[in-house]
């Protein structure tokens, strides 16, 4: 039997140890039940691609990912940690006019929230990124937009929060969640019952299992993204790279190496945390690489990684709470984009459960979205 | 006979982590595999991709005691060796798997239903 | 001679003629024969550190078999080339430290 605490969060990647990390620096006590370990493998936190960035998101995540973007520039400091966060911008490429248009009717919208964001020509793209293909028509740049490691991130979340009096469970895996008359009453896990009567439910991919068991049908499936990253060169890229109208993401991390990816698939098992990488993927990913940035042709790739993400119908997380489900709360679903709006989403769910108010920044996210049936 | 080692002692040559990164690692609780002390300590993540230190992360877990050797070994990925950007370029239209990035392949798969 | 080489060997053939090549290491022509490995090479003529790991500590040949990278060099523009698998050739061009020097 676990000593009870005000919140349980469930799930100890990047979304639930930021949760913590902020109810507990709003005065909770917070245990986190990981069911295996800290970055064991094989889920989405360690694996993201590392953009923390505002172009090119769903309306919907706009303001969430600025409001973000202001706590990332301070988040080093705040966690005692080096992110390796770099805000160098990201730059939109493009290679048609067409394209062009488009990314200027987006940079408009973008624009009107708030981003700085710009369309630039073929003089200003050399002059930012000089690697960059000849190509390349121009693209929309946004200065503050950048990267960081999600590995550090997660860990420096974790051990933050632990700092903080949170308790991290490791090899604690919630089996089940109990409800008496719409409302949580307990969460059972593999160390006994724990009466808890708020919990958050950030276990990625595997929030769907564990909700089913409770009677909640939740639309989130598991789908692999397959990332590479070259040996380390000296610096020669600044912003981190996404051409439009094609899957690709290029960055070069804090460490040396090129990171790519941009949405390729790997092959997942979600019941082992086993992933497997398709050499077909990469191998597309990497011609689109050498397309985008000629000088990577002979720079190795030494690893490539899958990450187990957690899809929605629309490509947006769910975060709230569910009818004849209350007080556990579902951050899960981030579709392969959550990385950048992780410190957002903890610190707006922490708000929460000190007002009581539901965050203007989280309502686009609440399951009601979805439909009648979560309504 | 971990004392008689020098904590200074560099683990993982390409990237220079010693074991006393290691064991400070070691400390944050639920790390008992060598892909954990990897990801946090980048021992592993070099030009030979743990081929000369992996084993010994595996005997470093075993010695603290977190794991028996053999247990959980560095996870092997390909490339097996580093293989050039342009060469794994040149090689993308011999495969057909898979047929396109996720985003275009998923939204075909699961078209989302509005009202259940 | 460089220091390092063994000027004379009972497995070396006395009769073999010795055909002298130039390799640029870091900018500067550096003489080799015909049938050296680099690594061997490179260490014979005193370029001991091949490069420096992140945290600044020099590396160089070691395993010697391709295993380790530890002689990892630029070869002709090409990071990451493991010296102790390559024989010289006429015009190589070496760049130590990651291709910007040590």
């Amino acid at each position: 039997m676990i000593k009870t605490s005000d919140v349980i969060v469930i799930g100890g990647g990047l979304i639930g140890s930021a949760t913590a990390y902020y109810l507990a620096m709003a005065g909770f006590s917070v245990t986190v039940m990981e069911a295996r370990g800290l970055l064991k493998g094989g889920t989405a936190s360690p694996a993201s691609a590392g953009g923390v960035r505002q172009q090119g998101r769903d309306p919907a995540e706009m303001p969430l990912a600025i409001y973000s973007v202001n706590l990332w520039s301070s988040l080093s400091d705040e966690l005692e940690a080096d992110l390796h966060y770099r805000r160098r911008g990201l730059i939109v490429l493009c290679d048609r006019e067409d394209g062009l248009a488009k990314l200027e009717r987006r940079a408009a919208t973008e624009k009107a929230f708030g981003v700085d964001v710009r369309l630039i020509g073929p003089d200003e793209l050399r002059d930012l990124a000089p690697g960059v293909a000849r190509t390349m028509l121009g693209g929309s740049y946004c200065p503050t937009d950048g990267q960081a490691d999600p590995i550090l991130t997660t860990a420096a979340f974790a051990r933050a929060a632990q700092k903080l009096g949170v308790r991290y469970l490791s090899d604690c895996p919630v089996e089940n969640l109990i409800f008496d008359k719409g409302r949580l009453l307990a969460v059972c896990s593999s160390k006994g019952e724990t009466s808890c009567e708020r919990a958050v439910l950030a276990a990625g991919a595997w929030s769907a299992l564990l909700a089913g068991r409770a009677g909640l049908k939740l639309p989130i499936e598991p789908f692999g993204l397959q990332m590479m990253v070259t040996a380390r060169r000296p610096p020669q890229l600044d912003q981190v790279l996404s051409w439009f109208g094609q899957s690709l993401s290029l960055k070069q991390s804090v460490s040396g190496g090129f990171v790519i990816g941009g949405g390729w698939p790997g092959r997942i098992d979600p019941a082992t945390y086993r992933t497997e990488l398709l050499p077909g993927a990469m191998a597309k990913s990497a011609r689109l690489a050498v397309s985008a940035f000629p000088s990577l042709k002979d720079i190795p790739v030494v690893r490539g990684w899958v990450g187990i993400e957690a899809y929605t119908p629309d490509h947006l997380p769910i975060i709230g709470e569910f009818p004849d489900h209350t007080g556990l709360i579902l951050a899960a679903g981030f579709s392969g984009h959550g990385f950048a709006i992780s410190p957002g989403v903890g610190r707006l769910l922490a708000e929460y459960f000190v007002t009581g108010q539901w965050p203007r920044l989280l309502t686009p996210f609440q399951p009601s979205r979805l439909g009648n049936a979560y309504a | 006979m971990m004392t008689l080692v020098d904590p200074d002692l560099i683990i993982c040559r390409c990237e220079g982590v010693s074991l006393k990164e290691l064991r400070r690692t070691l400390e944050s609780p639920g790390i008992h595999t060598a892909n954990q002390l990897k990801k946090l300590t980048r021992a592993g993540m070099g030009p030979c991709q743990g081929k000369t230190c992996g084993r010994l992360l595996e005997f470093i877990l075993q010695m603290e005691k977190r794991a028996p050797m053999g247990e959980e070994p560095l996870q092997a990925r390909v490339p097996v060796r580093g293989a050039a950007i342009g060469s794994l370029a040149g090689l993308a239209d011999e495969f057909s798997e898979p047929a396109g990035p996720v985003a275009k392949t998923h939204i075909q798969a699961t078209a989302p239903s509005k009202n259940k | 001679m460089p220091d390092m080489l063994l000027p004379g060997h009972p497995a070396l053939q006395a009769d073999k003629k010795i055909e002298h090549l130039t390799i640029m290491v870091d900018g500067r022509p550096v003489k080799v024969f015909a049938g050296e490995n680099l690594a061997a090479a490179l260490w014979a003529r005193g370029f001991l550190t091949l490069g420096r790991d992140p945290h600044g500590a020099p590396h160089g040949f070691y395993c010697g078999m391709g295993h380790c990278f530890s002689c990892r060099v630029t070869l002709d523009g090409v990071p990451e080339v493991r010296a102790c698998l390559v024989t010289v050739s006429e015009g190589q061009k070496i760049d130590l430290g990651d291709g910007h020097g040590l």
